[in-house]
C-alpha cells in the first residue's frame, strides 16, 4: 500500500507544481517585470493557447514554398514577356507594366512629380508618381543611361561597384550580378580585390608573401588605422615593404564562370612609386593619389602571380577584360554606409572616372536596425545614408545610384521570433527617401516575402538563411543575387522595348504610352 | 470532433511532443494519473502487470504516433517481427537445433538492419552504387508506392526517404534482445504486449538510452516500486536535464553557437575557436539532458534505465571517455559489435570485412584511390606484424576491432563521411592512447618530438610545397596543439627524470598526480572537442550535400582559428557575449565538480519536504522560461 501512496505523491507533486504554474501564468504580469534593466517574462495563458495553435497548424509546407514563390513569378512574368516578342507594342508593355505592378522584386525608379488638373478652373496640382501601375516611360528611364552603357560594352568597358554590408561578404549577391551581366553583355574577371584580402572569397583564392601593414575604415579588418584619408575605392590599402608576392587563382571546387577568366590586370597604387613585376615584365607605377597601371595578358588567362616591390600603398588589384562588363564587390563588415565622406574624394572620383562606373549600389542598413528605437531614429539614419548617396553622385556623376535596402532580420521577444520593430518602416521609408531624392532602390525585404519571412528562409531546406535570423547562407544569398540581377535585367529589357519603339516611325508609336489621360493607377502608387 | 480534441490526437509533424514542452508534461501527468490508478486497484498479479505493461504501450505508442506519425507501423512491424524470431529462436535451442537458431538470429538481423539502412542510409547507398558504376539511382520510397495504391503520385511523395524518430534506437533494442535470447541470456518474453512496451517504452523512445533487454526484461515483471527518496532522485534528474537542455544546450547555441557553424567565415578565429568549445559541452548538455529525463520520467514509473553518461569531459584519455561517454551505446557496440569482431583475442572474418568494405566506401567517398590503399595497408601492416609477433598480437587486434567499431558507430550517428571521419578520429585516439600508456616516457618524447618537427616543418615549407593559404592556417593549429603537447610532455617528463629514484612526500606526489590528471582531461577535453569538428551535420541529407557542407564547415573554422586573430576582438567578444560566456564556464565548473558533492546534493534534493520540492519545481520552471523567452543576442558587427 505504501508503494502505491508513492505514485500518488508524484500525482500531487504534478498536480500541484501544474496548478501553481497555472496560477502564476494567470497572475504574472504580461510584460514581465522588470528589474535593473532585465525584464522576467512568464508564460500566459494566452502565451500557452497561441503556442498550441502554432503547433498545430501545419507550417512546413510553406517553409520554402513562399520563399519560391517569389521567384516563380519573376520566371512567369519572364516568359510573358519572352511570349509577347512578337505582340504589339501595347501589349508587349502591359506585360512589363504587370511585371512593374506585381512582383515585390522590381526596381523602384525615381519619382516623377506630374501637374494635374484638379478643377474644372484648370488649377495644376503636384501628383507625385512611382513607377508601379503607370505608363510614361519618364518613370523608368532612369537606368537609361546605365543600359545604352551596357549595350555598347562590347567597345568601352562599363563598371559596376557594389558596396554593401557583412551581407554581400564572400562576394556574395555581387557574384551573381556579375554572372548575369557578364554573360548577357560580355566581360570578364572578379573585379577589385584587396591586396591583402581580409575575408574569404566564393570565386577567387588570393596569396600574399611579404611584410604588409593593413590599413581600413572598418576597424575590425585593420592593422593599424592611419591620418590620412587614402584608402582607396575598397576604403581599405595595403602598406607594403620590401618585395611582396601575390598569387590569384581560382578557388577549387568552383564551378568556373566568367568571373575566373580575365585579360587584363589594374594595380592600384598610390604617391610612392612602386615596382610591378610580372613575368619577365617590370613596370615602374606613377606616383599619383590613386596611380592605376594596367597590365595587358593573354585572354581567358585564369591565374595569375606577379610581385609588387617598393614601399608604399596597393589599393587594390582589379582583374577583368578589357571590354565588358566588370563588377566589383565590395563588403564593409559592420558598416552601417555612412563612411564615404572618410576617404579621399580625389581617389574616389578618380577611380569612378578611370574605370567608367556607370552604377554603384549601396546595401545598407542591416547593421543599423538592431540599435534603431524610434521612427525618429530611423529617418536621421537614413538622411545620413542620403547624404552619402549624394556625396558619391557629386564625384561621380555619370554612375546611377541604386540604394538596396536590408533583408528581414528578426529578433525574439518574450520568447516569440519577431522582425526588428523599425525594418518595415526603415524599408518603406527608405524607399520613398532614396526615390524622391532621384534614386533607384531596390526592396531586399519585400524580395524575401516581408517581415517575419526570414524565419521561414532559415528553416527551408536547404536552409536559406542562417540561425542568427541576418545573414543569408550561399544558397539564400543566390536566389537573393538572383533576384538583383533579374531586376535590373527586367528594367533592361523594358528599356529595349522602349527603344524598339522610339525606333519606329511616328504614326506607329502607341497614343497610350505616353498619354497623361490614359493613365492607370496601380496599388503602390504614392 | 471539436478542433482542439482532433489536434491532440492527430500527428502533426511541427508539433512533436518532446520533453521539453508543457504539453509533454500535460500528457505525462494525464498519464501518471492512469498510471496511478491502474496500479492501486487489487493485488499485484499477472492480470494487475499486463494491463499495466499494456496500458503504458498505448500510452507508447500515442506518444510515438504524436511524434512519427505514421511511422509507428515500423515500431509495430519490428515489435512483431522480432517478437515472433525470438520464439522461433529459443524453440530451436531447446530442440539443440542450433542451425536453426542461427539461422533465425540472422534473419532478424537482417531484417532489422535491413529496415534501418533503408531509412537511415538511402542516399548514401545510392550515392555509393551512382558513384561506384557509374550510375545515376534515385531514392524511392517503396512504402510510399504502396501507400499510394501502386502509384508514384498520392498522398505519399516517392521521391524522398524521411526518417523516423528513434528508429536507430529501437532497431538496437530490438536486436540485443534476439541476441540476448540466441546466447541464453534471456527467455523470450511470453506476451506481444510485454515485448511491444519494452521496445516502445516512451521516455527512452526517441532518444535512449538504448535498453539491452537482459537489463530491462526482468524489470517487466516486477511490481511498481518506488521510494520517497527515488521519487526526489526522479524529480532531480528531471529538472536537471530541463536545466541542462534549455539554459546550456538552447540558449548557447541560439545566441552563439548555430550562427558560427553556419557562417564561420563570418567570424574570427577567437569566435569560431569558443564556438568549437562551446559545441562540447552543448552537445553533452542536449543529449545526457534529454536522457537524464528519461531517466527520471522512467523512475517514477518504476522503471530503471542505465545511466548514459558520467561526467565524460572528465575522462583523462579518449578510452576513458567512451566508457563515460553515451554509455548505452558504447555498451551496445561492445556486446554486439566489438566481442563478435574477435575483442581484443583475435581477428575474425567480420574484421577484414569490415576493412574491406570500409576501404571501399573511403574510396567511393573520397573518389581517390589512394585513401583506400592507405587504409587496406594499414590494415596489412597490422594483420602482418600480428602474424610475425605473437607477443604484440593481441593488442594489434584489439585495436584493429576497436578502430573498425568506432568507425561503425560513427556510422550509426549518422550516414555521411564526415560521421566516419569522427568515428575514425576517436578511433585513432584510443589507439594513440593506449600505445602512449605502454611507452617508456624515452620512446613518448622521441615519437613525440618527431611528430612536432614534422608538423613544424610541413608549416615552413607548406609555401614552398604550393599549400594554399588555408591549408597552412589549418597546419597552424596543429603547430600550435603540438607544441603545446610537446612543452608540457617536457616538462612531465624532466620531472620524470628527476624524480624517478627519489621518494617523494605523499603531499607532493598527490599534487603532481593532480596536475598530471588536470592536464590528460584537458587534453582530452580539446581532442574531443575537435573531432566535434565533423560530429556537426545533418545526417538524412543528400549525402553529397551533407559531406560538402560538414567538410567546408570544418575547414573554414580550423582555416579561422589558425588565421584570423585580433587581441582587439577578444575583448569585444567576450564583453558581446558576456552571459554566453559565464553559462559556459559555469557549465563546465558544475560539470567538472567533484561525484561526491553531485551525489549530495542530489540526496538533499531528494528529502526536501514536498511542498519545499514543488516551489523548487515552480522556481526552476521560472527560471527556464526566462531563457526560452530571453531575447537574441545581437550580431556584435551591428556596432559600427
Amino acid at each position: 500500500m505504501k508503494k502505491h501512496n508513492t505514485a500518488w505523491l508524484v500525482v500531487g507533486v504534478l498536480a500541484a507544481s501544474l496548478i501553481l504554474l497555472a496560477l502564476l501564468s494567470f497572475f504574472y504580469p504580461k510584460e514581465g517585470i522588470t528589474i535593473r534593466g532585465t525584464t522576467y517574462r512568464f508564460a500566459s495563458i494566452d502565451d500557452l493557447k497561441s503556442r498550441w495553435t502554432f503547433l498545430n497548424s501545419d507550417n512546413s509546407a510553406d517553409s520554402i514554398a513562399l520563399v519560391m514563390a517569389q521567384a516563380a513569378r519573376r520566371d512567369s512574368l519572364y516568359r510573358a514577356m519572352q511570349d509577347s516578342l512578337n505582340e504589339q507594342f501595347a501589349a508587349k508593355e502591359e506585360v512589363f507594366i504587370k511585371y512593374f505592378t506585381e512582383s515585390a522584386s522590381h526596381l523602384y525608379f525615381p519619382v516623377v512629380e506630374y501637374k494635374v488638373p484638379v478643377d474644372s478652373n484648370g488649377v495644376l496640382d503636384t501628383l507625385s508618381v512611382q513607377t508601379a501601375g503607370w505608363r510614361d516611360t519618364v518613370l523608368y528611364s532612369y537606368f537609361d543611361d546605365f543600359y545604352a552603357s551596357l549595350d555598347n560594352a562590347s567597345t568601352e568597358p562599363v563598371r559596376v561597384v557594389h558596396y554593401g554590408d557583412s551581407q554581400i561578404e564572400e562576394d556574395r549577391l555581387s557574384n551573381n550580378l556579375r554572372e548575369c551581366l557578364q554573360g548577357r553583355f560580355g566581360g570578364g574577371g572578379v573585379g577589385l580585390l584587396p591586396y591583402r584580402h581580409t575575408y574569404y572569397n566564393l570565386t577567387v583564392s588570393e596569396q600574399l608573401t611579404g611584410t604588409t601593414t593593413h590599413y581600413s575604415l572598418i576597424s575590425y579588418y585593420a592593422d593599424a588605422q592611419r591620418k590620412s584619408s587614402n584608402y582607396g575605392p575598397l576604403m581599405q590599402a595595403t602598406g607594403i615593404n620590401g618585395d611582396t608576392k601575390m598569387s590569384i587563382f581560382p578557388r577549387k571546387n568552383t564551378p568556373l564562370t566568367t568571373s575566373h577568366y580575365f585579360n587584363t590586370m589594374k594595380v592600384l597604387t598610390g604617391s610612392e612609386p612602386l615596382k610591378l613585376i610580372v613575368g619577365d615584365t617590370a613596370i615602374t607605377t606613377k606616383a599619383s593619389e590613386l596611380a592605376i597601371t594596367t597590365v595587358n595578358l593573354p585572354d581567358s588567362t585564369r591565374q595569375i602571380q606577379f610581385r609588387i616591390v617598393g614601399r608604399g600603398d596597393v589599393y587594390g588589384v582589379s582583374l577583368q577584360n578589357t571590354t565588358g562588363v566588370t563588377v566589383d564587390n565590395v563588403a564593409l563588415r559592420g558598416c552601417s554606409g555612412t563612411i564615404f565622406r572618410q576617404v579621399s574624394k580625389q581617389q574616389l572620383s578618380d577611380y569612378f572616372a578611370a574605370t567608367n562606373t556607370r552604377l554603384i549600389i549601396l546595401e545598407f542598413g542591416g547593421n543599423a536596425i538592431p540599435s534603431i528605437s524610434s521612427q525618429k531614429s530611423v529617418d536621421s539614419y537614413i538622411g545620413c545614408l542620403l547624404a552619402n548617396a549624394d556625396y558619391l553622385h557629386s564625384i561621380a556623376p555619370t554612375a546611377k545610384i541604386l540604394f538596396v535596402g536590408p533583408s528581414d532580420m528578426v529578433t525574439s521577444h518574450g520568447g516569440v521570433r519577431t522582425t526588428y520593430k523599425y525594418l518595415p518602416y526603415f524599408d518603406r521609408h527608405a524607399r520613398e527617401v532614396f526615390t524622391r531624392a532621384g534614386y533607384a532602390y531596390w526592396s531586399m525585404f519585400d524580395t524575401m516575402g516581408g517581415s517575419e519571412s526570414m524565419i521561414r528562409w532559415v528553416k527551408a531546406t536547404p536552409q536559406l538563411a542562417a540561425s542568427d535570423h541576418v545573414h543569408f547562407t550561399r544558397a539564400g544569398a543566390k536566389i537573393i543575387g538572383d533576384a538583383l540581377a533579374d531586376a535590373i535585367i527586367q528594367g533592361y529589357e523594358y528599356y529595349k522595348l522602349r527603344q524598339s519603339q522610339l525606333s519606329q516611325p511616328a504614326d506607329s508609336i502607341s497614343s497610350d504610352s505616353v498619354m497623361l489621360d490614359s493613365l492607370t493607377i496601380g496599388d503602390e502608387t504614392e | 470532433m471539436p478542433d482542439y480534441i482532433s489536434n491532440i490526437l492527430s500527428y502533426n509533424s511541427s508539433a512533436p511532443l518532446l520533453f521539453t514542452q508543457f504539453y509533454f508534461w500535460a500528457f505525462f501527468a494525464l498519464v501518471y494519473a492512469l498510471f496511478a490508478i491502474i496500479i492501486s486497484i487489487g493485488k499485484w498479479g499477472t492480470g494487475k502487470r499486463l494491463m499495466r505493461n499494456t496500458f503504458l504501450l498505448f500510452a507508447s505508442l500515442f506518444f510515438y504516433y504524436k511524434t512519427s506519425g505514421i511511422f509507428i507501423l515500423i515500431l509495430l512491424f519490428v515489435c512483431c517481427s522480432d517478437f515472433l524470431i525470438a520464439k522461433r529462436i529459443y524453440s530451436a535451442q531447446r530442440r539443440e537445433c542450433h542451425r536453426a537458431a542461427k539461422f533465425w538470429l540472422v534473419l532478424s538481423i537482417i531484417i532489422d538492419l535491413g529496415i534501418l539502412c533503408y531509412f537511415k542510409y538511402p542516399y548514401f547507398l545510392t550515392n555509393m552504387l551512382n558513384e561506384m558504376f557509374a550510375l545515376d539511382l534515385r531514392v524511392f520510397d517503396i512504402f510510399a508506392w504502396i501507400g499510394n495504391g501502386g502509384s508514384s503520385t498520392g498522398c505519399f511523395s516517392v521521391d524522398s526517404i524521411m526518417l523516423p524518430v528513434g528508429i536507430s534506437f529501437y532497431i538496437f533494442q530490438v536486436i540485443s534482445y534476439t541476441v540476448d535470447v540466441y546466447r541464453q541470456k534471456i527467455k523470450p518474453v511470453g506476451n506481444i504486449l510485454d515485448f511491444g512496451f519494452y521496445v516502445s517504452f516512451f521516455p527512452q523512445l526517441v532518444a535512449g538510452p538504448i535498453v539491452r533487454a537482459s537489463e530491462f526484461v526482468e524489470q517487466l515483471y516486477r511490481p511498481f516500486a518506488l521510494s520517497r527518496r527515488q521519487m526526489g532522485i526522479a524529480i532531480f534528474w528531471i529538472l536537471n536535464g530541463l536545466i541542462k537542455k534549455l539554459v546550456l544546450s538552447d540558449y548557447l547555441a541560439v545566441n552563439f553557437i548555430d550562427r558560427i557553424f553556419d557562417n564561420p567565415l563570418l567570424y574570427s578565429g577567437f569566435e569560431n575557436l569558443s564556438a568549437l568549445f562551446f559545441y562540447s559541452l552543448q552537445v553533452y548538455a542536449d543529449f545526457s539532458g534529454y536522457t537524464d529525463i528519461a531517466i527520471g520520467v522512467a523512475m517514477l514509473m518504476g522503471f530503471y534505465l542505465p545511466k548514459n553518461f558520467n561526467s565524460p569531459y572528465k575522462a583523462p584519455n579518449a578510452h576513458n571517455f567512451w566508457k563515460r561517454w553515451h554509455i548505452s551505446l558504447s555498451r551496445w557496440l561492445q556486446n554486439y559489435l566489438y566481442i563478435p569482431l574477435g575483442g581484443n583475442r583475435r581477428a575474425s572474418f567480420g574484421t577484414y570485412f569490415w576493412i574491406i568494405l570500409i576501404s571501399l566506401i573511403a574510396i567511393v567517398l573520397t573518389g581517390s584511390w589512394i585513401v583506400g590503399a592507405v587504409i587496406l595497408s594499414i590494415a596489412l601492416i597490422v594483420t602482418i606484424v600480428a602474424l610475425l609477433r605473437p607477443s604484440h598480437r593481441k593488442k594489434l587486434y584489439a585495436n584493429l576491432n576497436s578502430f573498425i567499431t568506432m568507425l561503425l558507430g560513427g556510422l550509426w550517428h549518422g550516414a555521411s563521411w564526415n560521421f566516419m571521419i569522427w568515428g575514425g578520429l576517436n578511433g585513432i585516439g584510443i589507439i594513440v592512447y593506449k600505445f602512449w600508456r605502454d611507452m617508456s616516457w624515452h620512446w613518448r618524447m622521441v615519437c613525440l618530438t618527431l611528430l612536432t618537427i614534422a608538423v613544424v616543418a610541413l608549416r615552413y615549407y607548406g609555401g614552398q610545397l604550393g599549400l594554399t593559404d588555408t591549408a597552412l592556417s589549418i597546419i597552424n593549429v596543429f603547430v600550435v596543439a603540438m607544441l603545446t603537447v610537446e612543452i608540457v610532455s617536457l616538462i612531465r617528463y624532466v620531472f620524470y627524470l628527476s624524480t624517478r629514484n627519489k621518494t617523494l612526500s605523499a603531499t607532493a606526489n598527490g599534487i603532481f598526480d593532480g596536475l598530471g590528471n588536470g592536464w590528460a582531461v584537458l587534453l582530452t577535453f580539446v581532442f574531443i572537442t575537435f573531432t566535434r569538428l565533423f560530429f556537426r551535420s545533418a545526417s538524412n541529407l543528400d549525402p553529397a550535400t551533407a559531406n560538402q557542407v560538414a567538410w567546408e564547415t570544418a575547414v573554414n573554422m580550423l582555416s579561422q582559428i589558425g588565421s584570423a586573430w585580433s587581441l582587439n576582438n577578444v575583448g569585444e567578444v567576450v564583453l558581446a557575449y558576456a552571459n554566453v560566456y559565464v553559462f559556459f564556464i559555469v557549465g563546465m565548473l558544475i560539470h567538472w565538480m567533484p561525484d561526491k558533492f553531485k551525489r549530495w546534493y542530489r540526496i538533499n534534493f531528494a528529502y526536501l519536504p514536498l511542498p519545499v520540492m514543488v516551489c523548487v519545481i515552480v522556481v526552476v520552471v521560472f527560471f527556464v522560461y526566462q531563457f526560452i523567452s530571453a531575447d537574441l543576442q545581437a550580431f556584435i558587427y551591428f556596432q559600427f
